[in-house]
């Protein structure tokens, strides 16, 4: 189980974690959670729901302070971190203020931001046939979470946290929204964590896995060295999580 | 953040400014009636010439708008709209529509969103505070000049001055502490509305309790302790003392004067004037206002203090 420690050391890391654990109540959600996200890559945070991913994700962007252990993004605290606009986040339910029109949304990522890039917004959004005139209640799903990705990409972070980024969408929409993701990041150096229960979509979306269960990482590493040459990444996640799956209630 | 704070809230003060419209709108529709009469019904000469009296003509003011002044004193609850609608929904409104996690997560410390927000609508509650007191001075102002309420009485004074002011602080702040407890709009409201209603009505007991109202002992047959003017506030405490100052129960009266009584009330007035029985009366001067006001003033901006320290604590530490 120290897969993790097989993850490339070059440099500081996006994202380190030391025995982080999270408890809501008595209910720890995360315990003991330890991995290494690496400079540049795409990685998919893997695993049932429940199993502590948008926590972890919270934690990394500062939401909420962990209950043990510690964590660090890019040698900060991830509260610094964020404050410095080094991490754009997008939340599961993609929240926007409804009332606002697109351009105010843009306007507050601007004011809010040191890296701020209102032409790259704009251009993205001119290139997704998004009128930034519109207001953000009536975007449909799908234009709803181009424009959340939007506000995010347009900070010009280096690391990009995204909950269930495509879950909101229907399956042709995710695959095109995955991909343009993967492209746009990749373009600028971007370092992305996205946390995913379909194992179907990984294959295009990451070149990193992470597999969480039960608020611990059980492996963690770059693809190629978690499955072995021949085998498919779906059977992996399979595998890795089917343990003692679909009886987990029996725990 | 700032413009951001000023597209969140815009609606908030320009409802404000609103409802202050509106009350001057009322205002000033009424006090044409009041500012004639006292004009007409010669009740400004009968004021001007002798401090006693006049009690037709005020009876008179009065009866202009009946119900007016039974009413008016439930102004004293409109800061609660502070809490309400400016507080309460500051933190709760935020996570109830999870529009948290888009506001925090942005390159801007937590800490600087929420006082940027907080200076802004605080700014509000003062302006507004303030304009209310003005406001509601102005049309008062018949009343008072005739001594049908007292600037410095129970339920009134909260109406006027720098009051109004401290308590929309503090309920503001006491809404914005509620909704990151309760994390709803609609919870944390009724929350800020159980807490300042209680807290505001045992203000208006607790406050001439730290101010003590001036005792005077006066004869028996004057209508007022002498120096207490038509702007001064009586308690209504009227009692009975001997010459040592020990109040006289209607029991030793009785024993007194019971032969004097026979329904003649100048016959035991004599009576009692003879044993040296006086009436004593509270009083609160009416010069006293602005300490009043000071008073009310500091009390609430202290507690809004504490409260936006609370605030400050939860929004950075706790919720999230």
């Amino acid at each position: 189980m120290d897969l993790h420690k097989s993850v490339p050391r070059d440099g500081e890391p996006a994202l380190a974690t030391w025995e982080v654990g999270k408890r809501y109540g008595r209910r720890w959600v995360l315990a003991g959670a330890t991995l290494r996200v690496p400079t540049g890559g795409v990685v998919a945070l893997v695993g049932p729901n429940g199993a502590g991913k948008t926590t972890l994700l919270h934690l990394a962007v500062g939401l909420t302070a962990p209950d043990a252990g510690h964590l660090m993004v890019f040698g900060r605290s991830p509260r610094a971190a964020t404050a410095r606009g080094d991490v754009g986040f997008v939340a599961q339910d993609k929240p926007l203020y409804r009332r606002f029109r697109v351009s105010e949304l843009l306007r507050m990522g601007s004011g809010l931001n040191p890296r701020w890039d209102q032409r790259y917004a704009l251009l993205r959004l001119e290139g997704l046939g998004i009128d930034p005139g519109r207001r953000a209640g009536s975007l449909s799903g799908g234009e709803h979470a181009q424009v959340a990705l939007t506000l995010a990409l347009a900070k010009r972070p280096r690391l990009l946290l995204l909950d269930e980024p495509a879950a909101a969408l229907d399956p042709l929409a995710r695959r095109a929204f995955l991909d343009h993701v993967r492209a746009e990041t990749a373009a600028c150096g971007i370092t992305v964590l996205h946390s995913s229960h379909d194992v179907a979509e990984l294959d295009r979306a990451c070149d990193h896995l992470v597999v969480v269960r039960r608020g611990t990482v059980l492996h963690a590493g770059p693809i190629a060295e978690l499955i072995g040459a021949g085998h498919s990444l779906e059977d992996f996640v399979l595998r890795a999580l089917g343990g003692d799956h679909p009886a987990e209630a029996a725990a | 953040m700032i413009w951001l704070s000023w597209r969140q809230h815009r609606n908030q003060l320009l409802a404000a400014a609103a409802v202050v419209a509106a009350l001057s709108a009322a205002y000033l529709a009424m006090r044409g009636t009041l500012v004639s009469y006292l004009r007409d019904s010669g009740l400004t000469a009968c004021l001007a010439q002798q401090n006693e009296g006049c009690g037709d003509l005020i009876g008179g003011l009065r009866s202009q708008y009946p119900a007016l002044l039974d009413v008016l004193p439930y102004l004293n609850l409109v800061p609660a709209l502070a809490g309400l609608f400016w507080g309460a929904p500051l933190i709760a409104g935020e996570v109830e529509a999870g529009t948290h996690r888009l506001a925090w997560t942005q390159g801007v410390g937590r800490q600087r969103w929420l006082w940027t927000k907080v200076a802004l609508l605080g700014a509000g509650c003062v302006a507004f505070g303030l304009a209310a007191g003005v406001l509601d001075r102005w049309f008062l102002d018949p009343y008072l000049r005739a001594g049908a309420i007292s600037p410095v009485q129970r339920n009134w004074i909260g109406l006027f001055g720098v009051a109004p002011a401290g308590y929309a602080l503090f309920a503001f702040a006491l809404g914005a502490v509620a909704g990151t407890y309760v994390r709803r709009n609609l919870p944390a409201m009724v929350a800020t509305l159980a807490v300042f209603v209680p807290v505001r009505f045992a203000w208006e007991q607790i406050r001439y309790g730290l101010t003590s109202p001036v005792r005077a002992t006066y004869p028996l047959d004057a209508a007022r302790p002498p120096g207490v003017g038509r702007q001064d506030w009586r308690l209504d405490l009227t009692g009975l003392v001997d010459r040592a100052g020990n109040a006289v129960g209607p029991q030793q009266a009785a024993q007194w004067c019971a032969g004097s009584s026979g329904g003649d009330k100048g016959g035991l007035d004599g009576c009692l004037a003879g044993h040296g029985v006086q009436r004593l009366d509270w009083y609160v001067p009416a010069d006293r206002f602005w300490h009043l006001q000071a008073l009310d003033a500091t009390v609430f901006a202290t507690l809004a203090a504490v409260l936006l320290v609370v605030l400050t604590l939860r929004v950075t530490r706790r919720v999230g």
